[in-house]
């Protein structure tokens, strides 16, 4: 970069460095984007699909769990975005929405009949894409943010 | 401020006005808080040369430095002063105007 700067110098360096700096947390919303859509599919394995679907949902999760879990601490010992803090709060409206609808989740698939009818599909297709609201709403809120 | 002339450019931060120092304060602007290592990487500066700056920028009340220990690996983490996070939205709000003035 020159020593003098130009005004138009100064701002697309402003812009690169913006660019640069927020990829962290870029990366946490594009992942939680990525997550909102993974939990369509994982949900709908776990209450509608076979028992091998529900193993590969299972495992699948857990693999993406520990890389998210793994990935989020090492950005977090490099920089810190007000977006990614807020979304993360423990007792944030997203992680208390997650946990709720997580929680509905799991007590409708013990509730489910064992050949669901149409009107039953119908609800946990309903209750599968409300699951995922939570995360892209913070995905939504992390991305925007760009300045 | 820089100068006493009545145009623009006089009114453009000279402790903000430098490649370095005004990469740290793009970048701290961005990320909120950013440790040592990831604002040295992300504006590609060596050790020495950063810590020369943010001093300065410390100096100034732009910048605050936090020192903190995970485990036994010290952690310096930097971060924009409200009053550094108003001095940069002030030198872009006339950067802008100046680019706005002249012609591409």
């Amino acid at each position: 970069m020159r020593e003098n700067l130009t005004p138009e110098d100064a701002l697309r360096h402003i812009g690169d460095i913006d660019r640069r700096a927020r990829r962290p947390a870029r990366t946490t919303g594009l992942i939680l984007l990525v997550m909102g859509f993974a939990n369509i599919p994982y949900w709908l394995a776990m209450s509608l699909g076979p028992d091998w679907s529900k193993y590969m949902a299972m495992v699948s999760w857990f693999i993406m769990t520990i890389f998210i879990v793994v990935l989020g601490h090492r950005w977090s010992q490099q920089a810190q975005d007000r977006e990614v803090t807020r979304v993360n709060r423990p007792t944030g409206p997203v992680t208390i929405t997650t946990l709720v609808m997580t929680a509905v989740m799991v007590a409708g698939t013990f509730l489910l009949p064992e050949h669901p009818g149409a009107g039953w599909v119908t609800l946990v297709v309903a209750l599968t894409v409300c699951t995922s609201l939570p995360m892209f709403y913070a995905a939504w809120r992390i991305l925007r943010a760009e300045r | 401020m820089s100068g006493n002339g009545s145009h623009l450019r006089h009114q453009l931060d000279d402790l903000i006005h430098a490649p370095v120092r005004l990469s740290i304060m793009a970048a701290l602007a961005a990320a909120d808080k950013a440790e040592f290592r990831f604002l040295r990487d992300t504006i590609e500066v060596s050790d020495s040369l950063l810590s020369k700056h943010i001093i300065t920028l410390e100096e100034a009340g732009y910048v605050e430095v936090e020192k903190v220990f995970v485990g036994k690996r010290p952690r310096t983490w930097l971060s924009l002063t409200d009053a550094g996070r108003r001095a940069f939205q002030d030198y872009v709000s006339v950067l802008k105007r100046l680019t706005e003035g002249s012609p591409r």
